[in-house]
């Protein structure tokens, strides 16, 4: 293939099949082997594209032909699909967009309401016929409901609720940036400890690269401690149990970066939006997770001036912090103006007490 | 012989403010605009007085480049001022033990700047 289509190709969202006319995959970006498994040189193995495909070359279907087929994951994700032309020669192009994608970040509302359906409709109405049986008859009710129980609901709800609490103040605060000095490594040593619990549970071991450097940044203590903490959990969440993760801390120029490696593993569409948007949310009761995933650590990095994303590399699931290294490149425009005042007023003084001799200086 | 003193601010005025003031006395001045560049300036211009800002972007701050310039034998003699916007106690606390021979809180005075300057030149100059 040309090398600017292939160039062109590789940068688009959308995926993107280069097939000959009996349906031998030529090239398939990055974007088309996440949605539908390909090899090169063979038919693409998705028996509805295969069948697409191989219609629309023998000049059965006219194109551009439109269906949809299915992701390979467990819960797949709905893809649509339209066979074209392609730009050149005979060959024909499938070119593949994620519908399940699309529309679960247009319904962010949607899915915080399916959330509170699925996770906490029914344990509020427990919890709210246990507390008027609890009025109406004490006694008897903490004998038949079970103080134990009621109290793992009720905890259950305020962790919950808590989540919740967070993520509004993480996208509504405006003063959530500081200036307090804090040092990646002992921020990180912090956050390995407070998910040694997560850790121990799924069998996870974290491998340390460059722990230890001496790389500070600015801002918030307490919400990128919180934000690293779920940035990590993520990345311990999506290893599978008895992985290995190599987390690196790196200064790169400006920039500081935490990179947790997942070597080995196959990230879905849903699980990838699972740990980007706020509580998880799927179409189904069941499919709601309470962790806020990594939405409230991309909001606050971001607030801070940097970046959370999931890289995908040929053999691994990359997790990606970077942030600003050092202070912020403005100073307060408040500081400026009192210090401008202060030499005004004493540079006077200092006119006075000094002799007219300069000094020599160099630039 | 005139003293040299090194600047070590990303704030171009600040850095500006500085320089005028110590113009009005016999120094040798050299500026430098961050971490990275005020430790190879030190390196290479050898000042006796390096007045340092604190908060600056880039992979190392004021307090970093102190520890450093304090931890190599060739340069722990320059005395380090360290200029900063915070001026709490654990701030001046984090300065000592970065190792920095005075602290001065923007917004500060040129007469203090001065005076602070001219203090840490005679000192030298007597040891």
């Amino acid at each position: 293939m040309n090398d600017a289509f292939r160039m062109l190709f590789d940068e688009v969202k959308s995926g993107v099949v280069w097939a000959q006319r009996d349906g031998v995959v030529r090239y398939a970006n990055k974007a088309a082997v996440q949605l539908t498994p390909c090899l090169l040189g063979q038919p693409l193995l998705d028996p509805v594209a295969a069948r697409a495909l191989q219609d629309v070359g023998s000049n059965l279907l006219q194109m551009p032909y439109r269906f949809e087929m299915r992701s390979p994951e467990g819960l797949a994700d709905v893809v649509r699909a339209v066979v074209l032309p392609a730009p050149v020669g005979k060959d024909l192009m499938l070119v593949l967009e994620n519908a399940s994608e699309v529309t679960w970040y247009r319904q962010a509302l949607k899915n915080l309401v399916a959330y509170m359906e699925v996770e906490m409709v029914e344990p509020l109405g427990r919890l709210g016929d246990a507390v008027r049986a609890i009025k109406a008859d004490p006694k008897a009710a903490l004998e038949t409901a079970g103080v134990q129980t009621l109290a793992e609901q009720a905890q259950a709800l305020s962790k919950k609720m808590h989540a919740m609490e967070t993520l509004v103040q993480a996208f509504g605060s405006d003063d959530m940036v500081r200036d307090e000095r804090i040092l990646m490594a002992d921020l990180l040593q912090e956050t390995l400890g407070a998910c040694a619990p997560l850790l121990t549970q799924r069998h996870v071991t974290v491998k340390g690269n460059g722990l230890k450097q001496d790389l500070a940044v600015y801002g918030s203590a307490t919400w990128l401690r919180r934000a690293l903490m779920e940035f990590l959990a993520q990345a311990v969440l999506a290893a599978p149990r008895g992985a290995t993760i190599e987390l690196t801390l790196e200064g790169l120029g400006t920039r500081v970066r935490v990179r947790a490696v997942n070597k080995g593993i196959f990230l879905s569409g849903l699980d990838r939006r699972r740990a980007e948007t706020p509580f998880g949310a799927g179409d189904k009761a069941g499919q709601g997770t309470p962790r806020i995933g990594l939405a409230l650590a991309r909001a606050v990095v971001e607030r801070h001036g940097g970046v959370v994303r999931i890289d995908d590399t040929h053999d691994s699931v990359d997790f990606v912090l970077e942030m600003p290294a050092g202070a912020p490149a403005e100073q307060a425009p408040q500081l400026a103006v009192e210090q401008a005042q202060r030499y005004a007023l004493d540079m006077a003084r200092l006119l006075a007490r000094q002799s007219p001799q300069r000094g020599k200086n160099t630039a | 012989m005139s003293h040299r003193i090194l600047i070590v601010e990303d704030q171009a005025d600040i850095r500006k403010l500085i320089r005028m003031t110590l113009e009005f006395g016999d120094f040798e001045i050299q500026e430098a605009v961050d971490g990275e560049s005020g430790l190879a300036a030190a390196a290479n211009f050898k000042p006796t007085v390096m007045l340092l800002d604190v908060m600056m972007p880039g992979q190392l701050d004021g307090y970093q480049v102190c520890q450093r310039i304090k931890q190599d034998p060739d340069l722990r003699h320059i005395q380090v001022v360290l200029l900063t916007a915070r001026g709490q106690v654990s701030d001046i606390e984090a300065g000592q033990r970065a190792g920095a021979n005075a602290y001065l809180v923007k917004p500060f005075s040129p007469l203090e700047l001065i005076d602070r300057v001219e203090a840490l030149v005679a000192e030298h100059t007597a040891s």
